[in-house]
This record gives structure tokens, sequence and C-alpha cells, in this order.
């Protein structure tokens, strides 16, 4: 078999593209009404993705106990106002019947002493009433969701990558993709396609989602979808960033971190977050760490550590608890006698951060609750569907998790409703030898440039600091200056001579879209709002910025535009700043010196 | 010679060769016992980002192709069935660390003011005094 010219083509209700949490889920509630559904994944479905590495946590409100208005107040100030109060009451009040659906399908939860083990955020900083998670076995829950779902009778297309959407007229009819080990290609047509291939990461040193190259999101862009969020990173710590530093060399990604010499340790104030002066403990906002720890690198205190023996006992326990479920987790550490929990030291990574997407909050938008996007026939669900139930920061542990379940189903259901109604007959010959050139471009050049290599420029521009953390105007110029010329010059020559590399070829063309749209975004907001820190406009600007940057495909160039909140969700504008916002951003007055 | 033109013909070699897989080293980032692997794959499905492929022959153990692309994310260890058949080896491992006696801190390389690397002299050296 050669590269790129067998090819299978296969004939489906609903396409599935991506086989997490929210993929199985959409595969499965489609398959219930009687459709025809394939699940495809680059990977193998069930066991790639972030899903294992969701640990298995999921938040979870029960109606019976929780306050609904409670719960997405809280998400409010956390996430500054920029999550979608809707789609937050669809997520909650959702989980239960979720969580019904997993218990008949066989997953088993998390037990201690016989009981369902619950997970209490209470110690993590959040408000007494607020978010209760429940908790799977990991590694072993999502096996369990493939064989239900192979058992219902959807097929399975695992180690396929779709690359290119087809259309006819204005609607997606398939996509056209390929086997990303034995070369061949794959033709499918679809009566309404699920794309549920996770978030959008640069392949950075970063928590664990370096498969999410952006692929769903940036082929949902071509084909006409508005995508937003991408201004805002999520931040994370773990020691893992800094061994894949040391297995480069540390020249891939610069890190704050390795600015300067000398070890900075965090204090951890009880309250608050991680952190010290970046939260105002009275609001018990648990203002996000990344702006704060990425500014003390900037202004020469890197590297920056965190110790967990400085945490309150209640913490540390819960910690202990926690890390003991998630076999992984600390092995790292361990073999080289470190605990962690007596005395390691845990580096903060700049550059783990600025990759990792928004969680729920930057995607595919959705136009309606059942995840359809702008273009018919497109639906998104996971973290590839934007429905901002969290605004400019992570809502918390559980939540994208919670956020995958539902959107999964939603747009399952919705995807069966639309193909039931819409049936295609024949696929337009002219459209599919169009994506299949699209997808087979990078074997069919005779030279040109490797996509590990073009990986590594797109880093260049993206992963330092001081262009996707600490972000001034003049730096993104700078960056988008290149960037032009990445997609412009670079991009169009990549080239591969295996079936791996076909596979990178493609992922690297994602990653230079993502991070253009990224470096456009952080220029378009003027202000500086959670996870999104500009040193040249270093507050929130209410309410004129209480908006989302929608981004869109206009002519071939990126076209950014601002959707505002409703007026219904922005904070009490009468009260001052301070007790708005719960963090503090670097350069405000309210920041200890 | 024709560069890349010759694509398909290296399909082919491809397709018709046998993998040969390289001797393991102790510093390979996945290291698998030969002795206590059985073949199963789970590993080779666990795996996110092509580190490994199935080996020719049943049973066999899986060969690492592209190393170069694993995070040590640990999913292929925590999907095996046999402990200790395949494990991740982090170059983290690999750096030294120490302890201070009276105080019990601990101490890696790059942390700021560690102690003194050991004083002892050479076999047949004198000891010198420590400050």
């Amino acid at each position: 078999m050669s590269l790129g010219k067998s090819e299978r083509q296969v004939d489906t209700d609903v396409l599935v593209i991506g086989g997490g949490m929210a993929g199985l889920f959409a595969a499965i509630k489609a398959r219930d009404q009687g459709l025809d559904v394939t699940l495809t994944d680059k990977a193998y479905v069930g066991k790639a993705g972030s899903t294992a590495y969701a640990e298995g946590d999921i938040v979870f409100f029960r109606k019976s106990r929780d306050n609904v208005t409670e719960w997405i107040d809280h998400i409010s100030r956390r996430c500054e106002y920029l999550n979608d109060r809707d789609w937050d009451e669809i997520c909650l009040t959702e989980a239960e019947d979720r969580y019904n659906d997993l218990v008949s399908w066989g997953v088993e939860f998390w037990e201690k002493d016989g009981q369902q083990y619950w997970f209490d955020t209470t110690a993590v900083g959040a408000p007494p009433s607020a978010y209760k998670n429940i908790t799977m076995r990991t590694g072993k829950f999502a096996p369990t969701i493939r064989k239900k779902a192979q058992e219902m009778g959807v097929r399975i297309l695992d180690n396929v990558m779709m690359v290119e959407l087809l259309k006819q007229g204005e609607a997606v009819v398939g996509a056209v993709g390929f086997h990303v080990r034995g070369g061949g290609m794959y033709v499918i047509k679809a009566g309404a396609t699920v794309i549920a291939s996770g978030s959008a990461t640069l392949k950075s040193e970063t928590y664990p989602t370096h498969f999410w190259t952006g692929d769903g999101e940036v082929m949902a862009y071509r084909a006409g979808a508005e995508l937003t969020g991408k201004e805002f990173a999520g931040g994370v710590t773990r020691s893992r960033f800094e061994i894949k530093r040391q297995r480069e060399g540390g020249s891939k990604d610069i890190a704050s971190e390795d600015i300067a010499e000398g070890a900075y340790r965090y204090p951890y104030l009880s309250g608050g977050g991680f952190s010290g002066w970046f939260s105002r403990p009275t609001l018990n906002a648990e203002g996000g760490p990344v702006t704060s720890v990425a500014w003390d690198a900037h202004m020469g205190l890197a590297p920056i550590y965190f110790d967990p023996t400085e945490m309150p006992p209640k913490k540390l326990e819960w910690m202990r608890e926690y890390f003991k479920r998630i076999p992984m987790a600390w092995e790292d550490s361990d073999k080289i006698g470190i605990d962690v929990f007596r005395g390691g030291l845990i580096k903060w990574s700049g550059a783990g951060a600025m990759a990792r997407p928004l969680y729920t909050g930057s995607g595919i938008v959705p136009i309606d609750a059942a995840c359809a996007s702008k273009v018919p026939g497109l639906y998104s669900a996971g973290n590839a569907c934007a429905t901002r139930g969290s605004g400019a920061m992570y809502a918390g542990m559980g939540f994208a998790m919670n956020h995958a379940m539902v959107t999964g189903a939603r747009a399952g259901a919705g995807a069966a409703g639309f193909a039931t109604r819409n049936m295609v007959t024949k696929l337009d010959q002219a459209e599919v030898e169009r994506a299949k050139s699209f997808v087979r471009e990078p074997l069919e050049r005779v030279g040109g440039f490797g996509p590990a290599w073009v990986t590594q420029v797109i880093h260049s521009i993206t992963v330092p600091y001081f262009y996707l953390l600490v972000k001034h105007k003049d730096r993104l110029e700078a960056a988008i200056t290149i960037d032009q010329f990445i997609r412009g010059h670079l991009v169009p020559k990549l080239m591969a001579k295996d079936a791996h590399e076909w596979r990178l070829a493609h992922e690297t063309r994602s990653m230079a879209m993502v991070a253009a749209m990224k470096l456009r975004a952080s220029l378009f907001r003027t202000e500086s709002r959670g996870d999104h820190f500009r040193e040249d406009f270093p507050r929130r600007e209410d309410p004129e910025w209480l908006a989302w940057v929608m981004v869109r495909d206009q002519g071939g160039e990126i076209d950014l535009y601002k959707q505002p909140v409703p007026e219904k969700w922005w904070p009490d504008l009468t009260k001052p700043y301070e007790e708005r916002y719960g963090a503090v951003l670097p350069l405000e007055e309210g920041r200890p010196t | 010679m024709a560069p890349h033109s010759t694509l398909e013909e290296l399909t082919d070699m491809y397709n018709k060769a046998v993998m040969v897989p390289n001797p393991q080293t102790p510093n390979q980032s996945i290291v698998i016992d030969p002795e206590l692997c059985i073949g199963c794959k789970k590993c080779i499905e666990a795996c996110r980002t092509d580190v490994m492929v199935p080996s020719p022959g049943k049973r066999n153990p899986p060969i690492v192709l592209y190393p170069d692309e694993c995070w040590f994310c640990g999913n292929c260890v925590h999907h095996c069935p046999v402990p200790g058949a395949i494990r991740v080896e982090y170059p983290l491992n690999q750096r030294v660390g120490w302890k201070r006696k009276d105080t019990g801190e601990r101490f890696r390389i790059g942390m700021k003011d560690p102690p003194p690397p050991n004083t002892r002299p050479p076999v047949g050296g004198s000891r010198e005094t420590e400050s």
C-alpha cells in the first residue's frame, strides 16, 4: 500500500471526529436515535486524548442539594464575567443525567471505605457550598465507554486523522483524512459531523495535551465556523514540564524559569489560591496564578517554586489523597527521591501555562443549545466547543469533563436530528478531489520544510512568556510579522516523507493557524482580564470589554470582532473595581511591593 | 539520482522490509523488558503520538520507532497488564540529588547554594580541613 494511494469510502449518517469523553458521548447519543454512526480518532478511541488525563474528576451538581445560582455566581466572579451563564446552567443541571448514563454503561466510580469518593473542593479554596466532584477510576472509564459504543454498533476507526471537511453548498457533508500508520486515505460522507477533537495547544511542554493541535477547530474555521477565546491561556503546575525541557536540552522552549538563576519560593497563603499577592482573599475569587508567576519571572525572580509543605494541613492531606489515585502523577519526582509532600519543590512553568488553552472557553462557537456551529451540518463538543462555560479563566477541576459529557450528548442528539432531516445523496466529485489534494499536499512535494522544524519556528513566536503571558503591542506585532511569513511561506512548503510525518505536517499546519489566531486575538483585546495580561493595558475595562473576541475567516484573512456579553450578566458596575475583581493583576495598585 | 520522486519506491521498499529493532539502552525513554512483555500491544493502543509500532511476528514486544515523539505521559505504563514490562525513563532520573546531613535538606543541580560536592580526597591523599 502506497501512501495516500489506497482509499476507503465510508457512508454514514453521523461522523464524530475525536474519541474522548465528548466524542464517545456524541457517538452513543446519535446511535441511540437509530442512525449509522462513525467515530474516528487520530490515536485510539477510549485511550487517547485528554480524557484519560482528566483523571476522572467530574464536577457534580445534584439538583436536590445544590443551588444553581450560587454556583454560577461563583463561576462568574472567578471567570471575570465572560462565562455564558445559560451554558453553565445547562452543564450543571444535566450533570446528574450524564452521571446516570455512565453508571448504566458500567463505569466504576472511585470508592473510599465502601462509599463513593467525593472530592472536597473546599480544601482547595472554593466556598463551602460550591463545586463537588465525583471521581471515576482513572484509565478504566474511557475503555468501558468505548466498549459500550462498540456494543451499540458505532463504527470505530482508530488511528484515522480527519484533515479537511467536505462541503456541499453551505453545509458540511463529511470529511477526508488518512490512516496515520498505514497511510491509506479515508473519504467519509456524513449527514452531519461532530468535531470533538479537543482544543488547541502548540506542542509546548505543557499539561499532557500535546496531541491537541487544533486540527478540529482549524478545519471548522476553514469551513466557515467562528471561533472564540483564543487570547486566553490556562495555567497548571507539574514537574513533568521540567522533564520535557531536560530532554530537549532546554533549547526548545524558553520558559520564564530559565531566565535567571536562584530560587524564589512562593509562600502559600491560606484562603486564596496558590500565591500571595495576586488574590484579594476577602473576595474568595481564587485568582489565577498564571499571570502573576509570569510577571514575577519577568521581574527577574525566576525560577519560581511552589512548596507544598507550606500549604495548610487540610489541603496537604487532600493532595496526598488525591494524588494517590493517580498512579503516574508524581512518579517522576518519587524516582529521584523527592517526596513533594515532604519538602520537595515543584517548579512553576511559564511555558506550560501559556500554551494550554482555556478549557471550555476557546474553540468553535455553538449557535444553539444543540452545539450546532454557524455552518449547517457541523456540530462541536467537548473542549473543541466554546460554550464559554468558563469565561476568562478556567472555572475549576472537573468542569471540562462535565462540559464534555453534556456537550457531547447534546451535539450527538443535535447532529442526529440534522442528519435525519437532511439526507446527503451524493458527494460532489470536484469537492472530494479538492479535499483529497489538500490532504495529500505534504506528500507530493519534492522538497520543502520538515514539520518538526516548522513547529520549532512556531514555538519561537508563541512559547516565550513575553508573547503570550506578559503581552505588549510591540511584541505581538513583531510576532505577527513572523507568523505571516510562517503561514505564507513555510506552511505551504511543509513536506512529509512517511505516514508519521504526514500526520505531523497537518498538525503543524493547524498549529500555525492557532498561533496566528492567538496572537491576533491578544492584540485585539486592549485590556487585561483573567489569563490575558497586557503590559500596555493592565486593567479590566468595564463595560467595553465585557465582550468576547470572535475569530472568523473573511476571504482568506483572519477577521476579529467583538461580541458583547449580555448586560444582565455584567458585574455590578456601581461597585468599586476592587470589589468586582478578586484577582490582582501586575501593575495594579493593590499589588504589594 | 532523482531525489524524492522515489517516494513510492521507498514506500514499497518500506512495506516489503522487516523492521529490525535497535538494541535497548539504559537511557532510552521507553524501556521494554522482552522477558516480561507478552506482546499484547496495549501500550501501542494507549500511545497518542505513535511512539511505538507493532513488531513483526506474534507476541513480540513493540518497536519504539519514534522515541522523539514521547512526552512521558505514562499512558503506556498505565495500560500495561504486566508490572515492570514497560517503563518510562524520565531524564530527570539521571540527575544527581543530595541531602545535607545535619538539616536533611535536599538539593539538586541548579539550586542555589548547594552543599559542596564530596570532599573526600582520592585514595592515598591527605584529608583537607573542612571549613
